[in-house]
């Protein structure tokens, strides 16, 4: 096993080299540049020279290529052309509060998801069932920026309980914190527990039609340890592929979240970075998503392995 | 030097120039919208200028006989992601500009009255029929950091704008060498600029806001922290610090204990204790924010969710003429738009007024002409008639120019689509065959500059000085027509702006730029469309914000408890 790890670990590397290349040569390719946009009208075609010299953007591309790969190994993510900060100081204060929102839509999307998911199956055809079907294709069809809109005027303007802007720090408090990422994390858990509801419905009414459970019905085991002991696990394995997968739901979803909700992290800063051709900014902050992506697949790849012990992987018996 | 310039000298000099002559200055600079925002008016040259300055529940947004609150922090939601530049010469961007006045002071600023008054200058005389000003400047005055500021910080100011080529550089063009007497500093509080010729608009251009000219920065700051920390969290010597500034996320503002202004009764300005600001991107969010009290200010209001305020009794809009103008940039280096017939008719078959509500909302002024209506001593109703809307004599000077049905794109960035959008359907109406090229601001502006375009929706934004706008749109492309985008090429015009420029003589002035603005419209570059109105959002317990176009100065602002 531990040699398919490091196989994966350095295929996932190899992509995101891949993608670091893709996306340098990408941003690049596209006409137009940051300069002009930064300086505006007012600025004369000098100006425009000196600044993009300044910035390195009229050296050839792989010379390019070259500082900016060779100084991201070292650590050194370079600095927002428009602001001048660092892009390491961009990104490390942006990943917490998409992070936060993240895991908020994550533990609020299980939470919903997998309750509702059983209890479709085991209704299956009944009220409860069509009741968890279609809230689960609303929250399907709905887009995550589109729910955060309507929540922000439900929760934040009419009923004024929560913030319908910004991001306050945990440092400033569990709860300030937690009011701050509630709508926002709801937007994006709700689309996402739309998916993994459906897949848990789907899992678990194969699972529960398998032979096995029958056999453990004629054997008299009783429904409840039917359901969590056998049952469940075993459902529970594409129910993992399709959460961890769909975590892109979430990262996708929280581009749009974060900017109906005014909350600067990850999301905004690639779409703000891509419009003001921001590219140590974009780069880094693709690289940093692609990284969580793969890595991600990974770490689904081998939970199937804790999930289901049957699962082994590069010809090793178990 | 003749009667006229000595008048002129005498009409400008320091310390406080007269309301009239401030407005005739402001209409010379194309700033006539600020004049226009008070509203009311000497019944001469400011021109009604709109409903400026009023919010929609009647208050004038200035103090008046209202008791003032002291302290309270002010939350602001500035309608951008990010701001990201707030070093005064390095903005080129209105909306950052309006955050930094409130950190920076010029030589000159408006007053709440609108007279042009001194700011770091205390005083200052006028010779050479208008080409020489020498400022006796405050010597109370310490920047955010301590240091004291004296005129060896205007030099340097000026300097580092020029040397650097930063963008405000382009308002310093007609200043002479600075060590040949541009700048000459006479003691420490005394500074001399000089320019190549007359400029009546000088005095404006070194206002904080909008002129940026000369809106002083510390020298020993920018050594310090770096030029990079000082483009985020700089130093000056307004009303307000930064004291923190996270980009994207927020700009705090700490109100600055030795600021050196008081209001008329003595009291320390400015009343608040500070300001959060918030960059909010997304249109409705800025709106539910504003209406939920997340935010009591609002710097911009989107048009299009300007409908979600409805009957809300704590969220207003506050509006003022905007000083800016838009038109269908025609890129006269491709086909038909060469041809001045085809151009015309293109400008006769676009209706204006239906273009201000499909486009705006109605939040615009539909017009023909390139002078705005906030310029009130320049501006005249009863403008030439060639673009005026007759779509079947633009029908028949398309098909005299060959141009019935010619196929063609817009060129729009993210932020200009729905006007694309409205300007599409209307030429599509007209039998054209256009498409909309959507890009990315980026690759919207190099394309634009570059001449890679058939048509874009384009203008004057926030700096609408008729005379720089009209200078740098329609003088020859290398010889100061640095927007001059559309490639339009008149000798007349080229001459006729470079007339004005020298003209001290406002009656002169105005017919010159009134003959220029003649053979634009008939010459169409552009096919003229629209001013678009300043709006802003306040909620009802913030008072004091007196609402001059364009800008957006807390120095006054309070909160009601």
């Amino acid at each position: 096993m531990w040699r398919y790890i490091a196989k994966r670990t350095g295929h996932a590397f190899f992509v995101m080299w891949l993608v670091a290349t893709t996306v340098f040569v990408g941003l690049r390719s596209v006409p137009g540049g940051p300069v002009r946009a930064m300086l505006g009208q007012e600025a004369t075609p000098e100006a425009v020279a000196r600044l993009r010299a300044e910035l390195g953007l009229d050296q050839p591309l792989y010379v390019q290529y070259v500082e900016w790969f060779s100084e991201m190994l070292v650590g050194d993510f370079g600095q927002s052309i428009t602001s001048s900060e660092s892009v390491g100081g961009l990104i490390a204060a942006a990943a917490p509060r998409t992070l936060s929102i993240a895991a908020f839509g994550v533990v609020l999307g299980l939470a919903v998801a997998i309750p509702a998911g059983i209890i479709g199956a085991t209704k299956r055809n009944q009220l409860q069932d069509y009741a968890a079907t279609i809230g689960a294709f609303i929250g399907i069809s709905m887009p995550a920026f589109f729910v955060g809109i309507l929540l922000a005027i439900v929760f934040g303007v009419q009923l004024g309980w929560f913030p319908v802007v910004g991001y306050t720090p945990i440092s400033e408090g569990v709860v300030p914190w937690l009011r701050s990422i509630f709508l926002p994390g709801v937007a994006v858990g709700l689309p996402y527990a739309a998916g993994v509801t459906r897949m848990m419905r789907s899992s678990l009414i194969e699972t529960l039609d398998e032979q096995y459970m029958r056999t453990a019905v004629a054997k008299g085991v009783s429904s409840r340890i039917r359901l969590y002991k056998h049952a469940l696990q075993n459902a529970l394995i594409p129910v993992v592929t399709i959460a961890g997968i769909q975590l892109a739901l979430i990262l996708g979803g929280s581009v749009t979240v974060e900017i109906v909700f005014g909350i600067q992290g990850l999301g905004r800063l690639l779409v703000n970075s891509i419009l003001e051709r921001n590219y140590p900014v974009t780069q880094m902050t693709i690289l940093l998503i692609a990284g969580i992506f793969v890595f991600m697949n990974l770490l689904v790849d081998i939970a199937y392995t804790a999930i289901d012990p049957r699962i082994r992987y590069g010809g090793e018996q178990a | 030097m003749s009667p006229d310039d000595n008048e002129f000298e005498n009409a400008v000099e320091g310390p406080v120039v007269d309301r009239r002559t401030t407005l005739s200055l402001l209409s010379a600079a194309g700033l006539g919208g600020l004049a226009g925002c008070a509203g009311g008016g000497d019944g001469g040259d400011g021109g009604d200028g709109g409903d400026g300055g009023q919010g929609e529940d009647g208050s004038d947004g200035s103090s008046g006989s209202q008791e003032i609150s002291t302290g309270g922090r002010l939350q602001a939601g500035w309608f951008t992601g990010s701001i990201d530049t707030l070093d005064p010469p390095y903005i080129s961007v209105g909306q950052y500009f309006q955050l930094a006045a409130n950190v920076f002071s010029g030589l000159t600023k408006l007053g709440p009255d609108l007279q042009i008054e001194g700011d770091l200058a205390e005083d200052w005389s006028v010779a050479d029929g208008g080409a020489t000003f020498t400022f006796t400047l405050r010597d109370d005055v310490t920047f955010h950091n301590g240091a004291e500021f004296s005129a060896d910080d205007v030099e340097y100011t000026i300097r580092r704008t020029i040397e650097e080529e930063a963008p405000a550089a382009s308002k310093l063009s007609s200043l002479q060498p600075i060590d040949d007497g541009g700048v000459e500093v006479g003691g420490d509080y005394e500074v001399t600029i000089r320019w190549e010729q007359p400029n009546v608009t000088s005095l404006v251009y070194l206002t904080r806001g909008p002129g940026r000219a000369a809106t002083i920065v510390s020298q020993e700051a920018i050594e310090e922290m770096g030029a990079d920390q000082y483009n985020v969290t700089p130093v000056g010597t307004g009303p307000f610090e930064v004291t923190g500034h996270e980009v994207g996320n927020s700009v705090t503002l700490d109100a600055y204990d030795d600021y050196f202004e008081t209001d008329e009764n003595g009291t320390q300005l400015p009343y608040l204790d500070g300001i959060d600001v918030q960059p909010i991107p997304e249109p409705s969010s800025i709106v539910n924010a504003l209406r939920s009290g997340d935010i009591q200010f609002a710097n911009l209001l989107p048009l299009q969710n300007l409908d979600q305020l409805g009957n809300d009794a704590e969220a207003n809009t506050d509006v003022a003429p905007g000083i800016n103008w838009y038109g269908l940039a025609m890129n006269e280096e491709r086909e038909p738009f060469g041809d001045r017939q085809a151009r015309r008719g293109i400008a006769k078959v676009i209706d204006n007024e239906r273009f201000v509500e499909t486009a705006y909302f109605g939040n615009a002024l539909a017009d023909t002409g390139v002078i705005n209506r906030g310029t009130g001593w320049v501006w005249r109703e009863d403008k030439p008639s060639d673009q005026d809307y007759a779509p079947e004599e633009g029908q028949e000077l398309l098909e005299e120019a060959g141009a019935t049905g010619a196929s063609f794109s817009i060129l729009a960035n993210e932020g200009g689509t729905r006007e694309a959008e409205a300007m599409r359907q209307q030429l599509n109406e007209a039998g054209f065959d256009v498409d909309i090229e959507q890009v990315t601001s980026s690759t919207y502006w190099t394309r634009y500059e570059e001449g890679d375009y058939d048509t874009t929706v384009a203008g004057s934004i926030i700096d609408p000085d008729p005379e720089q706008s009209l200078w740098n749109f329609y003088r020859l492309p290398d010889e100061g027509g640095v927007w001059n985008w559309v490639r339009y090429e008149n000798e007349d015009v080229h001459e006729l702006l470079a007339e004005q420029r020298a003209e001290t003589d406002r009656e002169a002035r105005r017919d010159l730029l009134w003959e220029i603005e003649d053979t634009l419209i008939a010459d169409a570059p552009h096919a003229y469309l629209v001013h678009q109105d300043d709006i802003a959002g306040v909620r009802s317990e913030v008072g004091g914000f007196n609402h001059l176009s364009g800008l957006r100065n807390f120095h006054t602002v309070y909160l009601n408890e």
